[in-house]
């Protein structure tokens, strides 16, 4: 059993405030994210509604800075309800059954707890507070709802890996019984989801509800079929609505991420036999050399934006969305997954499918950058300029390429002509490179039978270099 | 009125939050060749990055460049510079923070837990 003296976080005899107790409420919060697993999905789903409870309790301790409590609660009590059908749902069902709660959640508990019985016992919510107090009944408000968000998303983390375990035969006798019904699961994952999208709605978070959804179905080609169309489409259209330079360069990173499932699956799809050998071979190659590229040009990217990297919305929704798509495929544990886990996840064939039609629009993207590279209103961190110009042979102006004051004040400035010249230079490589992986990724149409003695005497069909500019297939290739 | 900036006490380890991360990002792009497992790891670091620079005014976010890592940093590999960044983060109390901040510390717990378990 664990000790859930709130007391044991804090030194002996200290006796902590409440601001101190809402901050290690959080803190606990924050320490279950990073430590999911299916194993503790039964005593977490067991605890969870306590600590709903015990932040509506904390909440509700609060004196209001108006006149009416009402719409105060309303936030914290929404969650509530939700978490209190939550609970019926578990009886009903008698999963998880009677057992030990989980003892991250049992200190959330006692830390909420014991702040509600502190500010009870010097005040009664309804109450008027001072007007110069109103920002701290703010701030203990969005401390007791992020200590429920924190934790409710740890429960469905929780959960969701509980879900894998289960649909797995080689994890699932390694949770405890006895053990809940997969349907049971996964609609305790969907209504702890939506007490998550409450909390998060409170604190004014923009969350992709269909990524999330997204999470929730079992394993399918069709999700990464799905996340890989929603990331051409949001990708090719951020590149067309004057992207910044960090906007490119997230692209060329989840192009690059995106090259290392296709090595993977192209792996997959050689050991199934849907590739010959040498087919596998030469697409790995081409991946590799066109990592390569990309990988230099990323490295200018990154010295001309810096460490200053705002998104499109639109990319970051899609780049979650693609990356979790992959890491459900291709990834085991903290390594990537084997050909045989591979096949067992997804129909290789149509992952494969997808994994070449991906790549062929990935020319179409790898052109956009290019285009986007030598917009003359592109603007870069005048550092990062200044240090790939001075590289240049170009002959320099008297003053510089980048003037002084914007050098020490590291300013967004138009890319000097040095710069424009080198990223045309790696934009192109990359899109050449990118054109060879789309084209090394299809295999090799079986040769015609030959009639025997029609007298031609050129090379043998096998010594042909890959084709380097088959691509977008009608109906294929995305539209510009 | 919530407040929605980063409180000034914070804002030095916000810089090196994200510091961590963008080094995670950069460093998970150069070493593709030898440690693809990593690559994803690094996407999503760059991805949390862009939400917690978003929070920065232009003011600061001009200064990132000049946030210096610790010099073990860079020994350090990819799961080693996400955990560092959540450890560091740890040290922020959350009512220096904007509640948009929450997304921010939410994603990056997911990362360190992807880093250690996958």
């Amino acid at each position: 059993m664990a000790d859930t003296d709130p007391g044991r976080s804090f030194a002996a005899g200290y006796a902590p405030t409440v601001g101190e107790l809402l901050r290690e409420a959080d803190l606990q919060a924050r320490r279950m994210l990073a430590d999911i697993d299916a194993a503790t999905a039964p005593a977490r789903v067991r605890a969870w509604g306590e600590v709903v409870e015990a932040g509506a309790q904390a909440w509700r301790a609060i004196p209001t800075s108006g006149p009416g409590r009402g719409a105060v609660d309303d936030d914290i009590n929404t969650v509530h309800d939700v978490a209190k059908g939550i609970h019926q749902l578990i009886v009903q069902r008698g999963w998880p059954g009677a057992g030990a709660p989980d003892p991250d959640a049992e200190l959330i508990v006692a830390h909420l707890t014991r702040a509600a019985d502190m500010v009870q016992a010097r005040h009664r919510p309804h109450e008027p507070i001072r007007p110069d107090a109103s920002g701290d009944v703010e701030a203990a408000q969005t401390w007791i709802m992020h200590s429920v968000l924190a934790a409710t998303h740890a429960v469905r983390r929780s959960l969701e890996q509980y879900e894998r375990a289960l649909t797995s035969s080689r994890d699932r006798s390694r949770l405890p019984g006895p053990t809940g019904e997969l349907a049971h699961v996964r609609e305790l994952i969907r209504r702890i989801d939506v007490a998550e999208g409450l909390a998060r709605g409170y604190l004014d978070l923009r969350w992709p509800a269909t990524a999330r959804g997204e999470q929730l179905h079992p394993l399918q080609p069709t999700m990464l079929e799905t996340a890989i169309n929603v990331w051409q489409t949001n990708a090719a259209r951020a590149l067309s609505s004057s992207p910044s330079l960090a906007d490119l360069a997230l692209v060329v990173r989840t192009q690059l991420d995106g090259a290392v499932f296709a090595s993977a699956v192209g792996g997959a799809a050689t050991h199934a036999g849907l590739l010959t050998h040498l087919e596998g071979v030469r697409m790995q190659r081409a991946l590799t050399t066109f990592e390569g590229s990309s990988g230099d040009l990323l490295k200018t990217l990154t010295l001309l934006s810096g460490r200053d990297r705002t998104f499109q919305a639109r990319l970051v929704e899609a780049s979650t969305q693609l990356r979790m798509a992959y890491r459900q495929i291709a990834h085991d544990g903290t390594s990537l997954a084997s050909s045989d886990t591979l096949r067992q996840r997804v129909d290789i064939g149509r992952a494969l499918t997808a994994v070449q039609r991906a790549l062929v629009a990935g020319v179409d993207l790898a052109w956009r950058i290019h285009d986007a590279a030598r917009d003359p209103s592109l603007r870069v961190r005048a550092q990062g300029a200044h240090r790939i110009a001075a590289r240049s042979h170009q002959p320099r102006p008297s003053a510089g390429w980048v003037e002084a004051g914007d050098l020490v004040h590291n300013r967004l400035i138009p890319a000097p002509p040095p710069v424009r010249y080198t990223m045309r230079g790696l934009t192109q490589e990359m899109t050449d490179r990118a054109i060879d992986a789309a084209a090394a990724s299809y295999s090799t149409p079986p040769r015609p039978q030959r009639p025997a003695g029609d007298g031609l005497t050129g090379r043998p069909h096998h010594d042909r270099p890959p084709p380097t500019t088959r691509l977008d297939p009608p109906g294929h290739g995305p539209s510009r | 009125m919530r407040n929605q900036a980063i409180h000034e006490q914070a804002v030095p380890v916000w810089m090196e939050v994200i510091a961590l991360l963008t080094e995670a990002a950069d460093l998970g792009s150069t070493q593709i060749g030898r440690r693809p497992q990593h690559s994803s790891l690094a996407l999503g670091a760059e991805l949390v990055a862009g939400k917690a620079v978003a929070l920065l005014d232009e003011a600061d976010r001009a200064r990132l460049d000049e946030v210096a890592l610790p010099a073990a940093a860079a020994a350090w590999s990819v799961p080693d510079l996400v955990a560092e960044a959540e450890r560091v983060l740890r040290g922020v109390s959350f009512d220096l923070l904007p509640p948009a901040a929450s997304e921010v510390v939410i994603d990056l717990g997911d990362l360190v837990w992807e880093a250690t378990h996958g």
